[in-house]
C-alpha cells in the first residue's frame, strides 16, 4: 500500500446556530491511500457530508468555519490553503459528485459547456481540444451519440444521464481524488447499479482514489476497500472493508450490519419477528457533552463510557474503533 | 412561523396580526408617517387658518422669507403650506375611493373566475389581462375628455384600471380556499353559489386582499397625482398633483411650490406602502420574504 | 404598489407558446380598436362632434363630413366594418387641429417615445439588476438594506415630480444637462447629434426608470439569494469557479429570469410614465401628442394614440417573450431537439 494522499488529522468544524456554536466534526480523522476505494458511512446528520465539504473548503461560508485540526493533500495543509489554491485544487485535483443530479445542473447552459468549463478552469487548452475532451469524456461514461448530446439541456436528460454527465464533470481533468456523496441515492435501484458499475471501471482504468459517502451499507461493503464509519460528527471505526464488516468492533458498526437485511434471515422469521434495529435516536448535537457520543444507545456502556473522551483503540492491524469495550483492550 | 395552509377560522387571527405588524417597525413608521398626514389634513387647515386660494402674500416668496409664509408662496402668492394642508384630504379621499372601487371590482371578478374556474376563468382572466396591458394613464385620460372630469369621474376612471392585480390576487385566494372543507360542507348543505362565495369564502380570503388594497390606495394617490398634474382633475380641486401641475411653467423661479406638494406625496404614498406591506407579512405568511 | 409578490406565483407559468401569444396580441389590438369604437359612441353629446372636436365650434360642413365618412347614420353594425376596414387601411382619422392624417402625426412621434421607453427599460433592468445581484452577495450587508429602502421609497414618488427634481438639480442648479426637448439646434453630423440627443436623453429616462429600477432590485435580490441556493451554485463551486463567474456567470443567468417576466408586465405602466415624462421634459414624443391633444378636443388623435401605445406594448411583449425564451432553455425546446 501507497503513502496516504490523503491525510485527515483530528478535523473540527464549529456551526454557528442560535443556541451557540455547534461541533458538527469533533476531531474526525483518517486517509486515504492511492487508488484506494474509502467507503464513509453511518446515518443522516453524522457529519460525512461535512467532511467531504471541508476537504473541499466549501464549509458553507457564513455559519461554518473549520476549527481545528489539519488535512494533508500531498503533503500540503488543505486548512492552511489561500481560497486561490483552493479553487486550482476543486475539480482538477480534486473533484466532488452530489447527490441530487436533477438539480445540480446549471439549466441554463448546455451540458457539454458546463464540462468545458471544467476543463477551462484548470488548463490552458483551446477551445477544440476541449470540445475533444468533453466528447471524448462522455463517450467514457456511457452517452451514447455524445456529438448531439453535447449541445442538450440537463432538462432534456433522465436522472441516470445527468449523474453520468456529472461523473464526466467530476472526471475530465483526471483529478486523483473523486469524492462521491450518495451518488445514487437519488437514482432508480437499477441505474443505481449502472452507474456504481461505471465509477469503479474509471476508477480502476484511471488509478484514482475514490471517496464514496453513503447511509447504504450495503453498497459501501460491496464496493469499498477500506471502511469509516462515522456518528455524531466523530469517527468511530476504520480499517479494511472486510474487517469492519465481518469483524466489527464498535457497538454501533454491529449494529449497522445487523439492519442490512438478510434474505435467508427473514425467510425464517416468524410473522410476530422483528427486524433488527439499534434502539434510540441520534444525539442532539448542541446538548451532547464530551464523552461517547454513543453511549445513550449503546447496550454495552456504563458510567465510565459516558465520560470516556473517545480515541481509537487499536483492534488488528490498521483496524481502529473508537471504543473502550473491545476485547483485550482496556482504556 | 405558522405552518402554511392551516385551515383558516372564521375569525381571522387578528391578535397575531396585530402582534406581528407592529413589530415590524417599518411598518410601524408607515403607520405614523399616516397618522400625521391625516391629522394634518384634518386639523391643519383649521389651525393654520390660511386660505390655500387666494393671494395672501407677495408671490415667489421663498420658505421661511417671510414667517407668516412659512413654506413660501407660488406664481400668485398663494400660500404653499395651506395648499398642502387643504390638499391633502382630496388627494387621499379620491385615492382611496378609487382604489375601493378597483378592489371592488376586482374582487367580484376575481371571484368568480377563481370559483367557478372553467371557461368563466379563462374569458375573466383574458379581460384582466386586456386591461392590465393597456396604458392605465392614457386610457383614463381619454375617459377624462370623453367626459366631463369631475371627482366622480376621475374616481371611476382610476378604479376602471387599478384592479386587475386584486383580481388575480382574489382569484388565486378563490381558487385555494374553494378546496377547503368546510366549503365542501357548506355545498353538502345545500347552500348556494352566492351564499359560499359572499358569506363563507370572502371572509376568509379577506387578509392578504386587505393588504393589497392598501398597496392599491398607493398607487391611486400617485395616479390622481398624474391627472392632477396633468390638469385633468376636476378643475375645483386644489390637489398636490395639481399644485405641482400649475407650479410647472414657474418652477425655476418658485421651486419650492413644486418641491413640497412632492414631497407630500411621496410621504403619503411611502406611509401607504409600509403598512400596507405591514399588512401583507402579517396576514400572510406565505409571502414573508427571507 | 408591490405587485412583485403576487407575479412571482405567475412568472413560473409563462409557457404559452409563441403562436398562442402572437394570437393573444392580436386579439388585444382589436380589442382596443373596438374599445375606442364604443367609447366614442358612449360618450355624452353628438358622435359627430366628438370627432370633430375644436371644442365643438366645427361647422356644419364638416359635420356632415363626418357623418358621411365614418357612417354614423348607420346602424351599429355597418359602422363598426366601416370602422375596422379604415383601421385595417391604416386610416386611423384625420386630426382636424393640425388637417392631418393621425397616421402621420402618430409616425412622426413614435420614435422618440420609442427612444425613451426602451432606454428606460435599460436603465431600470439593467442597474436594477445589478444592485440586486450585488445586495445578494452579502444579506445582511449595507447594500442590501439599501436595496430594501431604495425599493419601497423609490415607488412612493411620483415620476413627474422626480423628473422635475432631477431637472431643478442637474439642469439648472448645475447645468450639466439640457432643460428639455430632444435635440439642440444647429448640430450638425452624425455622430455629435446622437451625442447630443443622448444628453437629452438622459434625465428623462433616468425619471422613467427609477420606479421600476426600484421594484426590479428588490426583484433580483429576491431571485438571486434563491439561486444562490441551489444546488448548480454548489457544483460551480465545487469545480472551482471563481466566485465572481459564480455569481455573474451561473447565478445571474437564472436569477433575471423573473426580472424579464415582471418588466414585461409592466410595459403599460412605463407608457402611462412616459406620458407624464414627456410633458415635463418636453420630449417630442406621443405622451406630449396625446397630452396637448386632449386639451384641444383633438379626438381623433387622442384615441389614434391609444390604438398605436397598445401596439407598441404588445410589440415590446413579444420581443420581451423572445429574450425571455432565448434566456430560459427549458422554455425553447419541447422535448428534444
Amino acid at each position: 500500500m501507497s503513502d496516504p494522499i490523503l491525510q485527515v488529522d483530528q478535523l473540527c468544524v464549529d456551526f454557528k446556530t442560535k443556541s451557540g456554536p455547534v461541533r458538527v466534526l469533533n476531531d474526525v480523522s483518517f486517509s486515504l491511500s492511492a487508488g484506494e476505494t474509502l467507503g464513509i458511512v453511518g446515518e443522516s446528520g453524522c457529519g460525512k457530508s461535512m467532511t467531504s465539504l471541508a476537504v473541499m473548503g466549501l464549509v458553507p461560508k457564513p455559519n461554518g468555519k473549520i476549527v481545528s485540526g489539519s488535512i494533508y493533500y500531498e503533503g500540503e495543509d488543505l486548512v492552511q490553503a489561500p481560497e486561490k489554491r483552493m479553487r486550482q485544487i476543486r475539480g482538477g485535483d480534486i473533484s466532488m459528485i452530489f447527490q441530487e443530479p436533477m438539480t445540480s445542473l446549471n439549466p441554463v447552459f448546455s451540458v457539454g459547456k458546463q464540462i468545458g468549463e471544467a476543463v477551462k478552469l484548470h488548463e490552458d487548452v483551446s477551445r477544440k481540444e476541449i470540445n475533444e475532451r468533453v466528447i471524448d469524456v462522455l463517450t467514457r461514461v456511457g452517452i451514447p451519440d455524445p456529438v448531439k448530446r453535447a449541445n442538450d439541456f440537463p432538462h432534456q436528460m433522465s436522472g441516470g444521464m445527468r449523474q453520468r454527465v456529472m461523473i464526466a464533470m467530476a472526471l475530465v481533468c483526471k483529478p486523483r481524488i473523486i469524492i462521491a456523496d450518495e451518488p445514487t441515492t437519488a437514482l432508480d435501484v437499477t441505474v443505481q447499479a449502472q452507474i456504481l458499475e461505471l465509477m469503479l471501471k474509471l476508477q480502476e482504468e484511471e488509478n484514482t482514489a475514490v471517496i464514496l459517502i453513503s447511509h447504504d451499507m450495503g453498497v459501501i461493503s460491496q464496493v469499498s476497500d477500506r471502511v469509516l464509519v462515522m456518528y455524531a460528527g466523530r469517527t468511530i471505526e476504520e480499517g479494511d472493508c472486510v474487517s469492519v464488516v465481518q469483524e466489527s468492533a464498535h457497538p454501533y458498526t454491529k449494529g449497522l450490519i445487523s439492519c442490512i437485511p438478510d434474505i435467508e434471515h427473514t425467510k425464517n422469521m416468524a410473522f410476530s419477528d422483528r427486524l433488527p434495529v439499534i434502539e434510540g435516536i441520534v444525539p442532539n448535537l448542541i446538548t451532547i457533552g464530551d464523552g461517547c457520543a454513543f453511549a445513550p444507545r449503546c447496550t454495552l456502556a456504563d458510567d465510565a463510557c459516558r465520560n470516556w473522551k473517545t480515541g481509537p483503540v487499536q483492534v488488528a492491524g490498521t483496524h481502529l474503533a473508537s471504543c473502550r469495550k473491545i476485547d483485550g483492550s482496556m482504556a | 412561523m405558522k405552518p402554511v395552509d392551516t385551515i383558516p377560522k372564521p375569525q381571522s387571527p387578528l391578535r397575531e396580526a396585530v402582534v406581528v405588524f407592529f413589530g415590524n417597525w417599518a411598518a410601524a413608521f408607515g403607520l405614523l408617517i399616516l397618522m400625521i398626514v391625516i391629522f394634518g389634513s384634518i386639523f391643519g387647515p383649521a389651525i393654520y387658518g390660511v386660505s390655500p386660494q387666494e393671494t395672501v402674500n407677495a408671490p415667489f416668496l421663498g420658505p421661511m422669507v417671510d414667517s407668516s409664509s412659512p413654506l413660501g408662496t407660488d406664481y400668485i402668492g398663494r400660500d404653499v403650506l395651506a395648499g398642502i394642508l387643504n390638499g391633502g384630504s382630496a388627494t387621499i379621499m379620491i385615492g382611496a375611493a378609487a382604489a375601493l372601487v378597483a378592489v371592488v371590482i376586482g374582487i367580484t371578478i376575481g371571484s368568480l373566475a377563481g370559483y367557478y374556474g372553467g371557461l368563466t376563468d379563462t374569458l375573466l382572466m383574458r379581460f384582466t389581462e386586456f386591461f392590465q396591458v393597456l396604458p392605465a394613464l392614457l386610457f383614463v385620460m381619454v375617459l377624462m375628455t370623453l367626459f366631463t372630469p369631475s371627482i366622480q369621474t376621475t374616481v371611476i376612471g382610476i378604479g376602471l384600471v387599478m384592479w386587475p392585480p386584486t383580481a388575480r390576487l382574489a382569484r388565486a385566494e378563490f381558487m385555494r380556499l374553494k378546496t377547503m372543507d368546510y366549503v365542501r360542507a357548506e355545498r353538502a348543505m345545500g347552500a348556494r353559489d352566492r351564499r359560499i362565495i359572499w358569506q363563507v369564502i370572502l371572509p376568509n380570503a379577506m387578509p392578504p386582499l386587505i393588504a393589497a388594497a392598501a398597496l392599491v390606495i398607493g398607487v391611486s394617490i400617485l395616479f390622481e397625482a398624474g391627472l392632477s398634474f396633468l390638469g385633468l382633475g376636476d378643475p375645483n380641486i386644489r390637489s398636490w398633483g395639481e399644485m405641482i401641475g400649475s407650479n410647472r411653467d414657474y418652477i425655476f423661479d418658485s421651486p419650492w411650490a413644486v418641491f413640497f406638494p412632492g414631497i407630500a406625496i411621496f410621504l403619503t404614498v411611502l406611509g401607504v406602502s409600509l403598512v400596507g406591506d405591514g399588512l401583507n407579512d402579517a396576514m400572510n405568511p406565505r409571502f414573508r420574504e427571507r | 404598489m408591490d405587485t412583485a409578490r403576487p407575479f412571482f406565483t405567475v412568472v413560473g407559468k409563462l409557457e404559452t407558446s409563441m403562436k398562442q401569444k402572437l394570437l393573444f396580441s392580436i386579439g388585444l389590438v382589436i380589442s382596443v380598436v373596438i374599445l375606442n369604437f364604443f367609447l366614442i359612441r358612449l360618450a355624452p353629446g353628438d358622435p359627430a362632434i366628438t370627432l370633430a372636436g375644436q371644442a365643438g365650434g366645427a361647422d356644419e360642413e364638416t359635420l356632415a363630413h363626418i357623418r358621411q365618412i365614418y357612417g354614423l347614420d348607420k346602424p351599429l353594425f355597418t359602422q363598426f366594418f366601416l370602422y375596422i376596414g379604415k383601421m385595417l387601411t391604416g386610416d386611423l382619422g384625420t386630426s382636424y387641429f393640425y388637417n392631418l392624417p393621425v397616421l402621420d402625426l402618430i409616425r412622426e412621434r413614435v420614435f422618440p417615445t420609442l427612444l425613451l421607453v426602451i432606454s428606460s427599460l435599460f436603465i431600470s433592468v439593467g442597474i436594477g439588476t445589478i444592485l440586486g445581484v450585488l445586495a445578494a452577495r452579502n444579506p445582511r450587508g449595507l447594500l442590501s438594506y439599501f436595496v430594501t429602502f431604495f425599493s419601497l421609497g423609490g415607488y412612493s414618488v411620483p415620476t413627474f415630480w422626480l423628473g422635475q427634481m432631477l431637472l431643478l438639480a442637474f439642469a439648472w442648479y448645475y447645468p450639466i444637462f439640457p432643460i428639455g426637448g430632444m435635440q439642440g439646434f444647429r448640430v450638425e453630423g452624425f455622430l455629435p447629434q446622437v451625442a447630443d440627443i443622448a444628453m437629452h436623453l438622459f434625465l428623462p429616462a433616468l425619471s422613467l426608470g427609477l420606479a421600476f429600477m426600484a421594484q426590479y432590485s428588490r426583484v433580483a435580490r429576491a431571485s438571486m439569494l434563491e439561486v444562490l441556493g441551489s444546488d448548480f451554485i454548489r457544483t460551480a463551486r465545487a469545480k472551482g469557479a471563481k466566485e465572481s463567474s459564480v455569481l455573474f456567470v451561473h447565478g445571474l443567468r437564472n436569477a433575471i429570469l423573473p426580472v424579464i417576466t415582471l418588466a414585461g408586465l409592466q410595459l403599460g405602466q412605463v407608457i402611462s410614465g412616459a406620458v407624464l415624462v414627456e410633458t415635463v421634459f418636453d420630449w417630442p414624443g406621443l405622451g406630449r401628442l396625446a397630452v396637448d391633444s386632449i386639451f384641444r378636443r383633438d379626438y381623433p388623435t387622442v384615441m389614434g394614440i391609444l390604438f398605436a401605445s397598445a401596439v407598441v406594448v404588445v410589440v415590446i411583449n413579444l420581443l420581451t417573450d423572445v429574450v425571455y425564451r432565448w434566456a430560459d432553455p427549458r422554455l425553447r425546446t419541447n422535448g428534444g431537439h
